[in-house]
């Protein structure tokens, strides 16, 4: 049952790694050329060096295989699991030599955390980074929140066969149309309308509020890009508290519940079906989980009697729910103020906000809405069949774009893999304590790295140990490849020993 | 001299070094910024001295106040203060420069409320204390090279393709 | 009820369906933060 990997399996995937690697270089002609207008010439020079290595080094893996050569789905998992791999890796040149990372590996999991839209970061002096390095590290939101190996290789592939399964090993399970060339076509426009709309209301807003004309634009592009792309950065060490300011707050949480709509959602409400917005179980369960998660940090945060009004507590608790279930990550408050100030129910809340995470086929992160609605459908039906009269055929119902019946398999493939978050969450969590971080702390950051989210206790610093800055480096990559592609690339690698022993 | 007189003389050093404080402690208490943030339950609703770089730029508040946010050590912090305090501030720190040092009193806000429940400072007086400098970029002339050697690689990477590829359309 | 074909253009009433997104998004907001304000009050 394990497929034998021949050499020229071995060398299609090489091709389409170095394919993504020269796509990552071409990337950084954004920032090199944003370098470049704002005469910033240190970063300039750390771009065209970063470039050059991630071009070389592809098109000399490009020469492994030739021309046309097909991908199966089951090197596409691999190529997909390995894509990000090698994206960090060379997207995280340009971070190290900038001066503001403590080591390589600071850098690296920069660049994870960003193309994952995770949002956890080890930058130093953030205040004083160059704006292409800004760009950059906001770049990485928008090309890996819209999977980066299908937004790289849509382009390469137009008609090959191979972007399918590499589109479906992505984690968007979905095909919203029926060709996966539309499709990413389409996912780009939803993203350029937010894009467009978020950038220029934000833009607004910062012009009125004193900044530069440039620097107005720019802060309002990546403010637009982390939170549409549920990443999480932000161009200052304050993050979201940078801003004072509620206006900001409200157009940024608008573009994080757009950001963690499905593309499907978008692609059948923006065909003209309005029902659906109301009727489809994935937006019950979000609206459902979003509703009571709520109630308990408002709850929580009015217990700690450190708001002196209802105003504050609905400002303060409505933004972190939001930002933790849509798996941003944007705060407004102190990393310390979670455990000192804020823990209790507040802090559970979120906690679990983060783990469940927003919707499928979005940009969000976490064990994602349309499997906890599935499973809640699933446990109904187990206790209805489990009452109703042994000759009674009890079905559950679902609704998602149409109305379907929850199939043994749908189930059992929701609960897979919410166990599988689940574990993870865990394991982190484990590592965090080994490390020597308190319990609570240690789960917090464990379930905002393995569900993208970007939420800090404070536990993410440069001075954490490497053991767990890999190990967070790891859930981040897990989380967001939805486990079966790294599961696929372990038994890749497994299967000289495995393979031999099922023989 | 006895050992009760040595215990005497302690005592009273003691008691004049102590008491002598007040002095000091009728000036606010300096503080960092990280501090603040540390300490900020203990610290709501009392004045506080400290000193940071004015950082991005003066943001405009309500009425006639701006937020000033100062960065010391790697923490910032919001201060709120009216506009004219803030015109004192000639640079603001990002890339290109360092801001200005500014020394800030101030009340601190664990959960301010005028502002939404934000960690602030509101500040009551600002003092200039040194200047802001331009910051000089580095330039490495090793980067240029690996990135020439890289793009030399591909370079000859797509000729070798090139080659090949009109090879085996000969061969066909 | 004849459900909307998945082949059909998803660019024909993108406007329409952009706007309710977006009415949609602020009216579900406006809506936790009067829960979140009641419940402060009343605790
Ligand atoms: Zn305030």
């Amino acid at each position: 049952m394990w497929v034998q990997r021949t050499r020229d399996d071995v060398r299609a995937i090489a091709r389409y790694l170095g394919m993504l690697v020269i796509g990552i270089g071409i990337l950084m002609a954004v920032p090199l050329v944003t370098a470049l207008l704002l005469q910033e010439h240190a970063p300039a020079l750390d771009y065209f060096a970063g470039a050059g290595l991630a071009i070389g080094f592809g098109s000399v893996l490009m020469l492994a295989a030739p021309k046309r050569v097909p991908l199966n789905a089951s090197n596409g998992l691999i190529v997909t699991a390995l894509g990000w791999l090698f994206a960090a890796l060379f997207a995280a040149v340009p971070l190290a030599l900038s001066g503001h990372y403590g080591s390589y590996l600071d850098a690296l999991f920069e660049s994870m955390s960003s193309l994952t839209t995770s949002g956890l970061t080890l930058v130093q002096d953030l205040d004083h980074l160059a704006n292409a390095h800004n760009m950059w590290r906001h770049l990485m939101h928008l090309v890996g929140g819209q999977g980066i190996v299908v937004a790289v290789l849509s382009f390469a592939l137009a008609h090959g066969g191979g972007a399918v399964s590499l589109y479906l090993a992505e984690g968007r399970d979905e095909r919203i149309m029926p060709n996966v060339v539309n499709t990413a076509r389409f996912i780009w426009f939803v993203t350029a309308v937010y894009v467009l709309l978020g950038t220029t209301a934000l833009s607004a807003l910062n012009l009125v509020r004193g900044m530069g004309a440039v620097r107005a634009t720019l802060h309002a592009f990546w403010a637009t890009v982390a939170t549409f792309d549920t990443g999480g950065f932000g161009p200052q060490s304050q993050n979201a508290l940078y801003y004072h300011s509620g206006w900001f707050e409200w157009i940024t949480t608008m573009l994080m519940l757009a950001g963690t709509f499905n593309f499907s959602l978008h692609a059948d409400i923006w065909r003209g079906d309005r029902r659906e917005l109301f009727k489809n179980t994935e937006v019950r369960t979000l609206a459902l989980n979003i509703f009571v998660l709520s109630v308990l940090v408002s709850a929580g945060l009015a217990a700690t009697r450190a708001f002196g009004s209802g105003l504050e507590v609905a400002r303060k608790g409505i933004y972190h729910v939001l930002s933790a279930n849509t798996g941003t990550g944007h705060q407004t408050l102190y990393a310390v103020q979670w455990m000192r100030d804020y823990g209790g129910l507040g802090f559970v809340a979120v906690v679990l906000a983060m783990a469940f995470g927003g919707m499928a086929s979005s940009t969000a992160g976490g064990i994602k809405a349309l499997r906890v609605g599935l499973i809640g459908k699933g446990v109904v039906r187990w206790v209805k069949a489990a009452l109703a009269p042994p000759s009674a055929v009890i079905v559950a119902r679902f609704h998602h774009m149409k109305s379907r019946i929850l199939q043994p398999e749908m189930l059992a493939s929701a609960l897979m893999i919410a166990t599988l978050y689940i574990v993870t969450y865990v394991t982190g969590a484990l590592i965090g304590v080994a490390c020597g971080y308190g319990v609570p702390e240690s789960v917090f950051e464990s379930v905002s790295a393995a569900a993208n989210v970007g939420l800090s206790t404070g536990i993410t610093s440069p001075s954490m140990p490497a053991a767990l800055k890999v190990t967070y480096i790891v859930q981040m990559w897990a989380g967001r490849l939805e486990f079966i592609a790294l599961f696929a690339l372990v038994a890749a690698l497994l299967q000289p020993v495995i393979g031999r022993r099922a023989r | 001299m006895s050992r009760e007189c040595t215990a005497a003389v302690v005592v009273a050093a003691l008691l004049w070094v102590v008491c002598s404080a007040p002095a000091y402690a009728a000036q606010p208490v300096v503080v960092r910024v990280g501090d603040i943030v540390q300490r900020a339950v203990e610290l709501d609703g009392s004045e506080v001295t400290f000193e940071g770089e004015a950082i991005g730029e003066a943001l405009r508040a309500d009425g006639d106040s701006v937020w000033v946010n100062v960065l010391d050590e790697g923490t910032a912090i919001g201060v709120w203060m009216p506009d004219d305090m803030a015109e004192q501030i000639e640079r603001f720190g990002a890339y290109r420069q360092t801001g200005d040092t500014v020394r800030v009193t101030g009340v601190v806000n664990l959960a301010c409320d005028r502002h939404g429940g934000d960690l602030d400072v509101h500040a009551t007086a600002l003092e200039v204390t040194g200047s802001g400098e331009p910051r000089s970029e580095r330039l490495r002339p090793l980067e240029a090279l690996v990135g020439a050697i890289g793009f030399a690689c591909a370079g000859a990477a797509a000729l070798v393709a090139r080659t090949r590829e009109r090879k085996r359309f000969e061969e066909t | 009820m004849p459900e909307i074909s998945p082949f059909q253009s998803p660019y024909k009433h993108w406007r329409s369906g952009l706007l309710l997104e977006i009415v949609a998004a602020a009216a579900f907001i406006c809506l936790l933060a009067l829960l979140a304000f009641v419940l402060a009050a009343i605790s």
